[in-house]
């Protein structure tokens, strides 16, 4: 079992977003899309279930709801009847 | 030597002049059935401080060592591993002491040992739910025993009255969430185990692959901006924050 933040979240909504900095050197983390790439190839081979609390869903969404686009339909293809098993 | 392939079993309980002979190889013997891969795993050292035993893993045997060390914390590991890891704990906690894996400088397996006396809890009932894949219902009393498989481990302990055991029984090898109250333990080690589950109702989930759900939720047409980890911390900060956790 493992829980996403809002920062992985990101990461796996959009494909291509510039990675988080590392707390340890101030850098942008390198290859983001191929550590989520990876990380979704070894969740999906263990069959990992994943939660997503409502309030990193809600954080994440918040701000993709005030732009263009259609966010409503994230929480009908992650939510119950769930998928991600 | 180099620190390729070098993983460290660090005890607090003594230093190397206070060890005794017999007790050290006790715990080498456990970590060796703990470990499995006996032939791959050679001693080369130990190092001062607490005692750290050094050990040099054959190459090919190092993602072996790192998933049974993940199956071990996660206490599903084989039943002789786990049994040796309780052992090594009831000997840390005799020994006054308390232990870890380590590869490199990474944690990778904590031994609580003396740490490990937690007020002990005898159960806990709770509601709850279970996924899983459904992989016997049977049973020719009432309630029926239901075996579930689930992240790769069976789980025994469920039931259900043969009300609800029967539509689930037509939900045989696909994934269910199943609702219920529980009973669970906790450990001297900390792990929480299940005893018992009692189904209630149940829900029928959809067995698609991750990856496919992913690219679902990519190809949701919005407009994320260029940085939405930037705009996360500046919805949580204020806009003078650019990226990062």
């Amino acid at each position: 079992m493992v829980v996403f933040d809002a920062t992985m979240l990101s990461l796996l909504f959009r494909p291509g977003s510039p990675g988080p900095l590392d707390p340890a050197t101030g850098a942008r983390v390198e290859h983001a899309d191929l550590r989520v790439a990876a990380l979704v190839e070894q969740l999906e081979k263990a069959r990992t279930v994943i939660i997503i609390p409502t309030p990193v869903l809600s954080e994440v969404l918040i701000k993709a709801g005030n732009r263009p686009g259609s966010p409503r339909r994230y929480p009908a293809i992650i939510g119950f009847p769930a998928r991600w098993l | 030597m180099d620190g390729d392939n070098e993983f460290r079993f660090r005890i607090s309980a003594y230093t190397p002049t206070t060890m005794p002979l017999g007790r050290l190889a006790q715990y080498l013997a456990e970590l060796a059935i703990m470990l499995g891969e006996e032939h791959a795993i050679h001693l080369v050292e130990v190092d001062e401080g607490s005692t750290v035993l050094v050990h040099k893993i054959d190459h090919e045997a190092v993602p072996k060592i790192r998933d049974r060390a993940e199956a071990i914390q996660m206490g599903r590991a084989p039943v002789t591993a786990m049994r040796s890891y309780k052992k090594v704990n009831n000997m840390l906690r005799d020994d006054n002491g308390a232990a870890a894996l380590l590869e490199g400088v990474a944690e990778i397996l904590e031994f609580p040992g003396k740490r490990a006396t937690l007020p002990p809890f005898m159960t806990v009932s709770e509601r709850g739910e279970i996924n899983g894949e459904v992989i016997r219902v049977g049973g020719i009393g009432d309630p029926v025993p239901v075996l579930l498989s689930t992240e790769g481990h069976t789980v025994s302990g469920c039931w259900a009255h043969r009300s609800v055991a029967k539509p689930l029984a037509q939900r045989l090898f696909e994934p269910v969430r199943l609702f219920g109250e529980g009973r669970w333990e906790r450990s001297p080690e900390g792990q929480w185990s299940m005893i018992s589950f009692r189904i209630d109702s149940f829900g029928q989930l959809e067995a698609e692959p991750l990856s496919e759900t992913v690219n679902k939720l990519r190809a949701i047409p919005v407009d994320w901006g260029e940085d939405p980890i930037a705009d996360l911390l500046a919805l949580r900060h204020g806009e003078e924050l650019d990226g990062g956790v």
